[in-house]
């Protein structure tokens, strides 16, 4: 670094020395951009750190899932059989849902902790060699799920019963009882604790299970990912008792998790992305601030090379900065919105996850290169121009290169909405949906200078004959190149307020829609362990259907066909899409020659499916055409479709097994149908409670649009300090000028109703744009990104009443930074006016 | 048409204190104009902005147009000097955003005194009626000062006080800016107070004055 270098570096800093308050306001964008982005980035990396424990623990959520080809459960010698065939990883699983002697509900779960593939323990040195090294309170336990001390006294006689505070509150159960249950057996003795994936389970040894159930048989056996040569000898070796199930298919609530992080990830950037613009204003002031002494340097021979030297490393100083302070203002942020994200993941996985967020320090140097990166050139680019163009040459063009610039801009808006409109039909992957998002987002920036122009030059035309309006009007076309970047970051903050908004209200009326028709059961049995008779004839079932599905492929791709009781309350006329009016009658009869269905939106959108069009299916008695009547939703299934009455499934599909009941249970019976469907033998794993379904479908999210809404919020902050730094921008640069309207004998109220009403005016247009451009975002997430990504769709639902709180938040917000910016205004302007005659 | 009656006024300039008024008084009469010379820093601007009532006295009284002004709240002082006094500027101080018409206009219409035909007619006199539409930036800096002028007598004040109203202009722009700047002003009976370095200027004037070391003398 050059002496020159360092000269002019010094004299270019010693203007923050002056100013702090401009220092301040490039680290106040540096630190919210960067602190956002980085809080939402970690947040993501220890969710999914989380999922990936969570994925590990337990045959609740471990990939695949091994059960008895014809009994409810598994025999242990089969466990045994296949340890020794070197499935080591195999662990046993026991679930029990029983009634207390009082006639409480719980639930048990039983492993056998020894066999439990570890995390960070290679699964192989689980087998039955290593027992004798593992019965010890130390060792590689301390670094599994049930961790820490006492988990042998867990695993030996007289053993525990580990039960989580909540539940032994619940069943009014102190440290060192035994529960008993209401056929008589007594559980072993009660600790009061819990671990970390326990949720309301009691948890025992699966040795003190067995005793106690007096049985040599468990609910299932549980396995982490197998390779697929591991499923192809499972297939050859005990395909003909067992089955290998992937849980992961069964219900892909993972896919949930993954629009939650994608919108985390989009929000975080959005963040960033704002940050940037306060930084871009505040880099403009003090340049401008620094025109002359910028030329100074240059009149007194300083090189080009040196000013740019000095301009860059000033850069890189504020962009270290920046993004360091980031950083660490991410950690209280990320454990501020991280309770959100838990209580989603809660809800998804059942997975006590710490609120707090776990520290990564790949993620943080990965967040602060990307920072650095970015807001370097953020800061790079103005700075370059400015020292490129020599000063009075920027301020003589200034006027007709702002208007040259808004119609280039105007030019480019236009052009990115065309492309948007013409690019719609042929984007066929994910990241040309998203290009089209970014293209709706970069033609509002770009259309809103002329668009706010126009209104402004409409205005003082339509009130040509009003002096002061005219003035107001015009003055619009003078602040706005101070407001340009600011009412840019409103405008993007809005339009992804307005677009996720309606994307998280869509998704959750049509998610309700869909399980309160589809999943209008109150209960789902596995079908095979109970018969029709039996069922009807319980005091606790109103109404009972059954479905029965088989399987077969479309398209390259798996298709279910559901058998489906004409008149069972779960599927009628109203859940069928473009139907005829008489399709579901006519779907009702079937038909001998042209079997009819209605089939999923997957099958319209992923394989070109119209209604009418006939596909070929295999079924038991051959292939076989089906005229596909109508659609229907079919929320999160990754798999085609199709709904066929069962009459005509049985003719069709004969052997095919009955896939289970939908049970509808009276008011208030739902503990009484628990207990009876345990009465009746089957296990808790066998049925399905579809309220639980529908509360944690719901609960879901609400906590991913809480989650959501945090963010929104902080980014609408964000905007708001934008606008507010833009304005005091305002203040500074035209001082001059304001003091000259109050030398003119201007009134208070005069000059802040002419100063203010610019910022009112932009911001109504900025609503007025943002408003079509978010609903244009959320028809586009919802129809193509969702549409490409899952090959469903739902009913776009725009709000009014979200939006009305959006923009009233909006008004609140910048009247707020407009009476923040301008309380010194007074005083300012008083003093300025002394030095007006002298500059 | 005012009064300074025994004024002192100075301020600090890092350790130096200039006194740009020393127990000074100065009477000027309506329709009477002065130029008001003096090297730089001799506090011309200041005695100016005191005159105007953009700047306040550590002793003695002004009085305009037999107001004491001290005595003004601020917000009064504003509308006094929005009815009462015409300010013109070196750099002009247009507004950029307003056309020549309504930058003239301006203080007229917030005094609530615009009269278009005399509007028209000042546009005349100054020669700027053909440019009534043009922005400032539009403008060149002769034509922008002849609008100042226009916007200082437009709403008929009984005082107008320019400070170096041609120290951007030509030497022939400034002679036919500060002859139509004298016309105008007698024309609406304005008393008229010029600042100025210049001679040539202060020549166009019926009296100089001299402001140094905190008093004035007659030249």
């Amino acid at each position: 670094m050059t002496r020159a270098t360092l000269v002019t570096l010094a004299t270019t800093l010693a203007f923050y020395r002056q100013s702090p308050l401009q220092g301040l306001f490039v680290l106040t964008g540096l630190v919210l951009g960067c602190g956002l982005y980085t809080a939402v980035a970690q947040i993501n990396a220890s969710a999914k750190a989380s999922y990936a424990q969570a994925d590990e623990i337990l045959g609740a959520s471990a990939q695949w899932r091994i059960t008895d080809r014809i009994s409810t459960d598994v025999a242990v010698n089969d466990y045994i059989r296949l340890r020794r065939a070197g499935f080591t990883n195999v662990y046993p699983v026991i679930e029990k849902r029983l009634a207390s002697r009082d006639g409480a509900l719980i639930s048990i779960i039983a492993t056998d902790l020894l066999a439990l593939p570890l995390m960070g323990v290679d699964g192989a040195s689980a087998d039955d060699s290593s027992f004798g090294e593992r019965d010890s309170d130390e060792g590689p336990f301390d670094e599994s799920p049930f961790g820490g001390s006492g988990w042998s006294r867990l695993t030996q006689s007289p053993y525990e019963a580990w039960i989580p505070a909540q539940t032994a509150e619940r069943l009014g159960v102190t440290e060192g009882q035994q529960i008993q249950l209401r056929e008589g057996t007594v559980l072993p003795p009660a600790v009061i604790r819990s671990q970390p994936q326990q949720r309301d389970q009691i948890f025992i040894d699966l040795g003190a299970a067995l005793s106690i159930f007096e049985t040599d048989r468990v609910s299932y056996l549980a396995a982490p990912p197998l390779t697929p040569s591991e499923q192809d000898r499972f297939i050859d070796q005990f395909g003909d008792r067992l089955v290998l199930s992937n849980q992961s298919e069964a219900l892909d609530l993972t896919q949930l998790t993954q629009s939650l992080h994608t919108n985390l990830t989009a929000l975080g950037l959005l963040s960033f992305v704002v940050g940037t613009f306060i930084v871009f204003n505040a880099v403009n002031f003090s340049l401008h601030a620094r025109q002359h002494t910028l030329r100074v340097l240059r009149d007194l021979g300083a090189m080009r090379q040196s000013v740019i030297a000095a301009i860059a490393i000033e850069s890189l100083i504020w962009a270290a900065t920046g993004a360091l302070l980031g950083t660490l203002l991410a950690q209280p942020l990320s454990a501020a919105l991280m309770p959100a994200v838990a209580a989603t993941m809660q809800n998804i996985y059942g997975a006590s996850v710490s609120s707090l967020p776990v520290f990564n320090a790949g993620l943080f140097w990965e967040a602060l290169l990307l920072a650095l990166a970015g807001l370097t050139l953020a800061l790079v680019v103005p700075l370059l121009r400015a020292a490129v163009v020599r000063s009075e040459d920027s301020s003589a063009k200034a006027e007709a290169l702002l208007s040259k610039r808004d119609m280039a801009s105007a030019g480019v808006g236009i052009s990115l909405l065309v492309i948007t409109y013409l690019g719609y039909p042929m984007a066929t992957s994910v990241l040309q949906g998203f290009a089209l998002l970014a293209m709706v987002l970069f033609a509002g920036i770009a259309l809103l200078p002329v668009t706010i122009l126009l209104v402004a030059a409409l205005g003082r035309a339509g009130l040509q004959h009003h002096w002061l309006a005219r003035w107001a009007f015009a003055d619009v076309s003078l602040q706005f190149p101070h407001l340009r970047l600011a009412m840019m970051a409103l405008l993007l903050t809005l339009i992804a307020n307005i677009g996720v908004t309606s994307l998280v209200g869509s998704f959750r009326l049509a998610l309700t829609d869909w399980l309160e028709t589809r999943l209008s059961a109150d209960f789902y049995v596995t079908a095979g362990v109970i018969n029709a008779d039996t069922i009807a004839g319980e005091a606790w079932v109103r109404s009972a259907h059954r479905r029965v599905v088989a399987e077969t492929s479309f398209a390259g791709r798996t298709m279910t066909v559901v058998g489906v009781d004409v008149g069972a309350p779960d599927f009628g006329p109203a859940n069928v899409i473009d139907g005829a009016p008489n399709s579901f009658i006519d779907w009702s009869l079937g038909s001998g020659k042209i079997e009819r269905v209605f089939a999923n939106e997957q099958l319209r959108y992923l394989a070109g499916v119209k209604v009418g069009d006939t596909i070929a299916l295999e079924t038991e008695l051959g292939a076989r055409l089906f005229e596909v009547l109508g659609f229907f939703h079919d929320y999160g299934n990754v798999n085609f479709s199709v709904h066929l009455p069962s009459h005509r499934f049985n003719k069709l599909y004969s052997s095919a097994k009955p896939q289970g009941w939908g049970l509808w249970i009276p008011d208030d019976e739902q503990e009484a149908a628990e207990l009876g469907l345990s009465e009746l033998g089957l296990e808790p794993t066998q049925w399905v409670s579809q309220g639980d379904v529908l509360a944690l479908s719901l609960a879901i999210f609400d906590r991913t649009f809480a989650i959501t809404r945090a963010l929104n919020t902080l980014t609408l902050l964000v905007a708001a300090v934008a606008i507010f730094t833009s304005l005091l921008a305002v203040y500074q640069f035209r001082r001059p000028e304001y003091a000259l309207w109050r030398s003119l004998g201007m009134s208070w109220s005069v000059f802040f109703a002419v100063s203010g009403f610019s910022i009112v005016l932009m911001t109504i247009v900025v609503m007025a744009l943002a408003l079509p451009l978010g609903v244009a975002l959320s028809w586009l997430l919802i129809h193509k990104i969702n549409v490409i990504s899952f090959g469903w769709t739902m009913p776009v639902i725009v709000a009014r009443e979200p939006i009305i709180f959006l923009f009233s938040v909006v008004v609140v917000m910048v009247v707020a930074a407009f009476v923040l910016a301008s309380i010194r205004q007074r005083t300012v302007v008083n003093t300025a006016l002394k030095s007006l005659a002298g500059d | 048409m005012f009064e300074l009656k025994h004024i002192d006024k100075s301020f600090r300039d890092r350790d130096d204190v200039i006194h740009v008024a020393r127990d000074l008084s100065w009477c000027l009469g309506p329709g009477e104009s002065v130029a008001l010379m003096g090297e730089s820093g001799a506090g011309k601007t200041t005695l100016m902005n005191v005159i105007a009532g953009l700047d306040t006295v550590d002793e003695g009284e002004v009085w305009v147009d037999g107001v004491h002004i001290a005595e003004l709240s601020h917000s009064e002082l504003t509308a006094f000097r929005r009815d009462h006094i015409g300010l013109i500027f070196q750099k002009f101080h247009l507004v950029p955003s307003l056309s020549a018409w309504d930058n003239a206009a301006l203080q007229a219409r917030l005094a609530g005194v615009f009269d278009n035909r005399f509007a028209s007619n000042l546009f005349d006199t100054l020669g700027i009626d053909h440019l009534a539409h043009r922005r400032p930036s539009q403008l060149s800096g002769g034509q922008q000062q002849r609008v100042a002028i226009a916007r200082a007598l437009m709403h008929r004040p009984k005082l107008v006080l320019a400070d170096e109203p041609t120290g951007n202009l030509d030497e022939a722009t400034s002679n036919a800016v500060i002859d139509l700047l004298v016309t105008a002003a007698s024309d609406v009976g304005a008393t008229l107070v010029v600042v100025t370095h210049s001679s040539a200027i202060a020549n166009h004037l019926s009296h100089v004055m001299r402001l140094g070391s905190g008093a004035l003398t007659p030249v």
